[in-house]
């Protein structure tokens, strides 16, 4: 069973008595998944990780995480989870092993074990080789896995991911999530995700809260939130539409939904992951002819827009 | 709590190691060299097999200020300049142990550097003045000297890391140390003078009769003593100040 390991109510926090950066948020975490917190720059994703460490205290609400509560138990939360937060946080003057080798004491692990884990993550991370290099030669998407290498040093139960691609191309930003959603499901750790990348959430995320101003505009998993606003829409222009071609597609498909029919022109509603091929097939072997087919699906990027505009 | 300074400590280290070139080898042979000219240029005096002349206690005292002046200034601002602050302070580190690290690393490297010269003062007076045998420091002058490079040292590196965790980059914290010090320092010395001023006159001739009793020993031992003390309050006030959230929030 999966437990609760981040819970908000109300989190609210101020910055100089007038800029509220985080706006009366309540939201729950639970375990075993990547919480995407999806909002564009300025939303207070950054404030809500910094309150959820303890490092910032809320001007109001409470919140916890892993059971304890951010005011009163903030280093014993930051002692169970990894952080990378908007910077990798890596000293550049300093080798790979010696930055481990730095928060690896922090984390008061033995000498055994901070080699032990050194090798595992930086092997794992295809970073061994490079070890005593001076992190600042490297390239963005080295520091950033040598950065998840430290998060994951101590094994912690959750970690937390301050939009870790950003600055990576596309490629590299892959090749990271990659390596990340391995040594996650090796490690069974939760994540909670910052990103301002819709695709990002919607692809790695189970569920995905979405901030604006601060304010927590809805949560969910990716596909109920999509579902929710609309599903995907195919039109299809051709000749000789009528009733009987929509008595058609409704005995023969299944997860169909609404469906408009004109001479010329024919819209079908259909479920959030359905393909239009069938659909398209079906009225081809019926003799109609199809001139275009456009699908439109309303991605969380739409929905994103849409409740950010709201 | 010791390993978690320990392990701050060694950080510090290992990047004032990499920021100087980052080979060990070198930069010992650096400091020797550097530090054997220090001690060439300090005058010298010998009497009865024992280095007397005053002019090397200097040494307990500038090196101190020289090397704390110097790094201190990194503490918190250079982990702001290099944006690792924020990460540093997500870690489990105690309050505490970040502030008492902090500290002691230029302390640890200031009392190092007294040393290193003094020893290198010893060697210098023995090859110039050493044909009557073996010449050391007289040790009640060599342990107070250690001492007050010690207190000198935290003093100044109290004030600095309390002014580097305010200051956004090391330049600015290096500027506002030295003013913090000249306050520190000048302050009590005008209000010494003001109230030699206002002192009644029977008052003011007890306390200069009962100073005059005092021998030099005591003399050093009271200062010290009061120095121990300014420490102490000086961390216990940067320690109470400290705080995670007042940190991230200084722009
Ligand atoms: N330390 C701070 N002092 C003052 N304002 C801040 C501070 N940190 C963040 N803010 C403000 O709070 C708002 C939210 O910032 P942030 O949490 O960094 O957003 P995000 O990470 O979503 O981009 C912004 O308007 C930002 O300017
Ligand atoms: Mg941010």
């Amino acid at each position: 069973m999966s437990e609760i390991v981040i819970e908000t109510n109300n989190l609210t926090r101020d910055f100089n008595k007038k800029l509220r950066a985080v706006d009366n948020i309540s939201f729950q975490v639970n375990s075993g998944q990547i919480f995407g917190f999806l909002g564009t720059n300025g939303s207070g994703k950054t404030t809500t990780i910094h309150l959820l460490l303890g490092i910032l205290k809320p001007t109001r609400g409470t919140a916890r995480v892993l059971g304890l509560d951010t005011r009163s138990h903030g280093a014993k939360i930051r002692s169970q989870t990894g952080v990378l937060l908007e910077h990798s946080g890596l000293y550049e003057n300093m080798t790979a092993t010696d930055n481990l080798e730095f928060y690896g004491k922090a984390h008061r692990l033995s000498p055994k074990k901070r080699r032990d884990r050194q090798k595992e993550l930086l092997v794992n991370l295809g970073l061994w080789e490079r070890r005593h290099d001076k992190v600042g030669k490297w390239s963005k998407g080295m520091k950033q896995k040598l950065a998840i290498a430290r998060t994951l040093l101590h094994q912690p139960a959750l970690i937390f991911l301050d939009e870790p691609t950003s600055g990576l191309d596309p490629m590299a930003a892959t090749a990271l999530w990659e390596t990340l959603t391995e040594l996650v499901a090796r490690e069974g750790v939760t994540i909670f995700l910052n990103t301002h990348n819709l695709p990002e959430a919607e692809k790695w995320c189970s569920t995905v809260a979405i901030v604006s101003k601060g304010k927590l505009l809805g949560v969910g998993r990716p596909e109920e939130l999509k579902s929710g606003k609309s599903s995907q829409q195919v039109e299809i222009i051709g000749k000789g539409f009528g009733p009987e071609t929509k008595q058609l597609i409704i005995h023969s498909l299944s997860g169909v939904g609404a469906i408009e029919t004109g001479p010329d022109r024919i819209l079908v509603e259909l479920a959030p992951q359905a393909e239009a091929a069938p659909l398209v097939t079906l009225l081809v072997n019926h003799g109609y002819a199809i001139e275009t087919v456009n699908k439109t699906q309303e991605s969380l990027e739409d929905l994103f827009l849409n409740l950010v505009k709201e | 709590m010791f390993a978690e300074i320990a392990a701050i400590m060694w950080k510090e280290w290992r990047q004032l190691l990499q920021r100087t070139g980052g080979n060990l080898l070198v930069f010992t042979i650096r400091i020797v060299l550097s530090f054997s000219f220090i001690a060439l240029i300090i005058p010298l005096e010998v009497n009865n097999g024992a280095i007397v002349d005053y002019s090397w206690n200097l040494v307990w005292i500038t090196m101190p200020l020289a090397v704390v002046f110097g790094l201190v200034g990194f503490s918190f601002a250079g982990e702001r300049e290099t944006h690792t602050l924020p990460t540093l302070l997500a870690s489990p580190l105690s309050d505490r142990a970040l502030v008492l690290g902090k500290i002691a690393f230029p302390v640890t490297y200031a009392v190092f550097s007294s040393l290193i010269i003094s020893l290198c003062l010893l060697v210098k007076a023995n090859i110039l003045h050493g044909n009557n045998g073996l010449i050391l420091y007289a040790p009640e002058s060599f342990y107070s000297g250690i001492i007050t490079s010690f207190l000198l040292a935290t003093f100044i590196a109290t004030l600095g890391v309390y002014r580097s965790a305010c200051a956004p980059t090391i330049r600015q914290a290096q500027t506002s140390l030295l003013l913090t010090v000249a306050i520190a320092v000048f302050l009590p010395l005008i209000l010494f003078v003001a109230t030699g001023f206002l002192l009644p006159q029977n008052i003011k001739q007890n306390l200069i009769t009962s100073l005059e009793s005092l021998n030099s020993f005591n003399m050093t031992a009271i200062s010290l003593l009061a120095l121990a003390c300014v420490d102490l309050i000086a961390i216990f006030l940067v320690m109470k100040w400290f705080d995670r959230d007042r940190l991230l929030t200084v722009n």
